[in-house]
C-alpha cells in the first residue's frame, strides 16, 4: 500500500467540509479579504507613492535652488540675475545648468495657482525641462510669450471650470493681469502637475515685485561637480552677506522619500491588524469547526487518519479559506484604492505591482496559517476514543 | 491468531479515583471467527473493543495484533495498522454528510488514495446492496442503509478483523437482522474475524462465539459453533 499523501484528495476533502457551513465559512473569507483589502490597498498607495518619490528624487537628483536666506517658499524669494554671471566668473565650468525662475500665485479664475515662470532658450536647463516633460500640443519658440502650459492635475480643474487648450486664460498677481493661450499640458506623475508655466517675461510682467529682466525669484543650478557646492555656498555667504544660501533638492526629496517610508510602515501596520483581525475569524471558524466535528475527527483517526494527516485536513481548510480570501482581497484592493483616489481626487497614478499583489496574497495565507495554529494542535493531540465518546 | 488479549487490565483516573474497566482479560480471536461481547453498560465492552482494535492500550497486560505486541507503541504505528488490518464500525454511523456514500466509504484512505480506491468502494456498496445508492448523500439514506454504508468504510482496507461497537443498536429489528447478515457473510465468505459488542441476544446468538463481560471480567464464554 502506498504511503504518499494525496495532498489532492485531502484538499478536496477540505473543501467539501467547507461547503457544510457556508455561512461560516463565506464570512470566514469575508474577514480575510477586508484584511488582505486593507492590506493591500495600503501596500498599493504607498507602492504608488514611493514610485512617485523615486520619480521625484531623480527629477531632481543633482539641482539645487539659490534663493533667498530667509524665504518660507520660492514665491517669496527674490535674487539677483548677477549671480549667475559670478558664480560662472569664480566657478568656469562647475555649473552644467543655470535656470531663473520666477515663481507667484495666480488669484483669478477662483483656482490660486501656482505659476512657474521660465526661459524657454536652449542655453538654460528649463528648456530641458520642458523637454523632458510629456507636453501635450505645440512647444512654444524662444523668447515667446503669451502661451501657458498646465500641469495635469491643474489641467483637469480648469477643463471643469471650462478651460481647455487653444482658450485664453487670464492670470492675476499682485494687482496685475495678463491673458495668455493654453498650448498644451503634461504629465510628470509629481508635484509639477499642480502648477502652470509661462514664460519668464510674462511672468515678470505679472511680478511688480521683481526689478524685470535683472530679478528672479530662484535660480536653479545643476552642477557638474557636485562636490563644489559648499564652496558655492560659502562663495554666496561671502559675496551676498548670507543674503542667500543653496538648497538641496535631492534633500527634500529624500525627506519626502522617508516620510513616506514611515507612512508605509505605518500603513503596514494598519494593515497587518486588520489583517490579523480577518485571521482572527478563520481562527474562529476553525475553533467550532473542530469542536463540531470532534467525534468525526476521532472516526478518521479510528479509521487510520494519522495525527499528521487529520491535522493537514484542517489547515487544508484554513488555507482554502485564506488562499480565497486573499487572491479576492489583493485584487480588490488594487481596484479600491485606484477607486479612493478617484473619489477624493488624489492626484496619483496608482500601479499595479506583482510584487505587491503577491505579498498581500502571502500576507493572507500566513496570517490564516498561523490562525489556525492552535485548532490544528488541538486536532493533532485529538485523542480518537475520547472524541468518539464524547 | 489475528488478536490476542493477555491479561488485560485497563484503569481510568478519574479526578484521583481509580476506574476499573478491565480486570485481567484474556481473549483470542482468529481469521474467521465471529465473536460477540456482551454485557451490562459499564462492563468494558467498549474498553475491550477499543484495545482490541488499537485505539487504546492497557494498563496492564499485553495485546498482540498478528503476534505484534502492542504495547508502547507510537500513535503513528498504531494509526498505520488500524489503517491497513482493523475495520471499524460504530453504533452511530458518523457519516460525512457532505459526502456521497461512496465517497464516505473511501475515506479511511483518502490520504493516501489507492487507484484501485474508488473500484473496491463501488464493489463494497455492491456487496452491501447499496450499488444503486452510491452517488446519495446520508440524509438520503434510511438509518439501514448509512450503517451499511458504514460497513463497507470499515471493509475498505480489506482489513484482518472486523470491530463493531453495538452497530446494530441505532437500528430497528429488520435492519438489524440484515446487518448482521452482512457481517456473517463477510466472516463466512471472506474469512475475515469480527468483533462485535451488543446488548440484543438475538444479534449475539448469530455469532459464534458470545464472551460475557461482567465489571470488566469475562464471566462466562458461550461456545455456539
Amino acid at each position: 500500500m502506498s504511503v504518499m499523501i494525496s495532498i489532492r484528495s485531502i484538499a478536496v476533502l477540505a473543501f467539501k467540509n467547507l461547503s457544510r457551513k457556508k455561512v461560516r465559512t463565506v464570512l470566514s473569507i469575508t474577514g480575510i479579504i477586508i484584511g488582505v483589502m486593507l492590506y493591500g490597498g495600503m501596500s498599493y498607495a504607498t507602492s504608488s507613492l514611493k514610485t512617485r518619490v523615486t520619480d521625484v528624487i531623480g527629477f531632481l537628483q543633482d539641482a539645487m535652488l539659490i534663493q533667498n536666506k530667509d524665504s518660507i517658499a520660492p514665491v517669496f524669494s527674490i535674487v539677483d540675475l548677477k549671480i549667475i554671471d559670478d558664480i560662472d566668473m569664480y566657478f568656469p565650468d562647475i555649473v552644467r545648468d543655470f535656470s531663473p525662475q520666477i515663481w507667484l500665485l495666480n488669484s483669478s479664475q477662483k483656482q490660486p495657482t501656482i505659476v512657474l515662470g521660465v526661459y524657454l532658450s536652449k542655453e538654460i536647463s528649463m528648456r530641458t525641462f520642458l523637454a523632458n516633460l510629456k507636453v501635450n500640443g505645440e512647444l512654444p519658440s524662444d523668447n515667446s510669450t503669451g502661451w501657458i502650459i498646465l500641469g495635469s492635475a491643474i489641467a483637469e480643474s480648469f477643463r471643469k471650470k471650462g478651460y481647455d487648450i487653444g482658450d485664453n486664460l487670464t492670470l492675476l498677481n499682485l494687482g496685475q493681469t495678463r491673458s495668455l493661450r493654453i498650448i498644451g499640458n503634461f504629465t510628470t506623475g509629481t508635484f509639477y502637475d499642480w502648477l502652470v508655466i509661462i514664460s519668464i517675461y510674462d511672468a515678470w510682467k505679472l511680478s511688480p515685485n521683481l526689478e524685470q529682466e535683472s530679478e528672479v525669484s530662484v535660480i536653479e543650478i545643476r552642477l557638474r561637480d557636485p562636490t563644489y557646492s559648499d564652496e558655492i555656498q560659502s562663495f554666496l555667504d561671502s559675496r551676498y552677506s548670507g543674503k542667500y544660501e543653496l538648497v538641496y533638492n535631492i534633500e527634500v526629496a529624500e525627506m519626502v522619500g522617508n516620510t513616506i517610508n514611515t507612512v508605509d510602515k505605518f500603513a503596514m501596520v494598519i494593515g497587518l491588524l486588520a489583517l490579523i483581525i480577518g485571521s482572527l475569524g478563520v481562527a474562529n471558524t476553525m475553533f467550532i469547526n473542530i469542536t463540531e466535528r470532534k467525534q468525526e475527527i476521532g472516526i478518521l483517526k479510528a479509521t487510520g487518519w494519522t495525527n499528521g494527516e487529520a491535522a493537514l485536513e484542517i489547515l487544508m481548510e484554513a488555507l482554502i479559506m485564506g488562499l480565497i480570501g486573499s487572491v479576492i482581497g489583493a485584487g480588490l484592493g488594487y481596484f479600491a484604492t485606484i477607486f479612493a483616489v478617484k473619489i477624493f481626487s488624489i492626484n496619483m497614478t496608482i500601479y499595479f505591482s506583482a510584487i505587491v499583489f503577491i505579498n498581500s496574497i502571502s500576507a493572507g495565507l500566513i496570517t490564516s496559517t498561523v490562525a489556525v495554529l492552535i485548532p490544528v494542535w488541538k486536532v493533532m493531540t485529538l485523542v480518537p476514543i475520547k472524541a468518539i465518546r464524547e | 491468531m489475528i488478536v490476542e488479549a493477555i491479561d488485560v487490565h485497563k484503569v481510568y483516573l478519574l479526578g484521583k479515583t481509580e476506574i476499573y474497566a478491565l480486570r485481567g482479560v484474556n481473549l483470542s480471536i482468529d481469521r474467521g471467527d465471529f465473536v460477540c461481547i456482551m454485557g451490562p453498560s459499564g462492563a468494558g465492552k467498549s474498553t475491550l473493543l477499543h484495545i482490541l482494535g488499537a485505539l487504546d492500550t492497557p494498563t496492564k497486560g499485553t495485546v498482540k495484533f498478528m503476534n505484534e505486541i502492542l504495547n508502547n507503541k507510537n500513535d503513528r504505528f498504531l494509526a498505520r495498522l488500524r489503517r491497513e488490518k482493523i475495520g471499524f464500525i460504530f453504533q452511530f454511523f458518523y457519516l460525512i454528510p457532505t459526502l456521497t456514500a461512496k465517497e464516505n466509504v473511501m475515506l479511511p484512505l483518502i490520504p493516501i488514495k489507492p487507484r484501485w480506491l474508488e473500484r473496491r468502494a463501488e464493489e463494497l456498496l455492491e456487496l452491501v446492496g447499496l450499488k444503486k445508492r452510491m452517488s446519495h448523500k446520508p440524509k438520503e439514506l434510511s438509518a439501514g442503509e448509512q450503517q451499511r454504508v458504514a460497513i463497507a468504510r470499515a471493509l475498505i482496507n480489506n482489513p484482518e478483523v472486523i470491530i463493531a461497537d453495538e452497530p446494530t443498536g441505532n437500528l430497528d429489528s429488520d435492519n438489524g437482522r440484515q446487518i448482521i447478515d452482512i457481517l456473517s457473510r463477510i466472516v463466512r465468505d471472506e474469512n475475515k474475524a469480527v468483533i462485535i459488542a451488543t446488548h440484543n441476544m438475538d444479534v449475539a446468538k448469530r455469532t459464534d462465539r458470545i464472551v460475557y463481560l461482567k465489571d470488566g471480567a469475562i464471566v462466562k464464554v458461550d461456545e455456539l459453533k
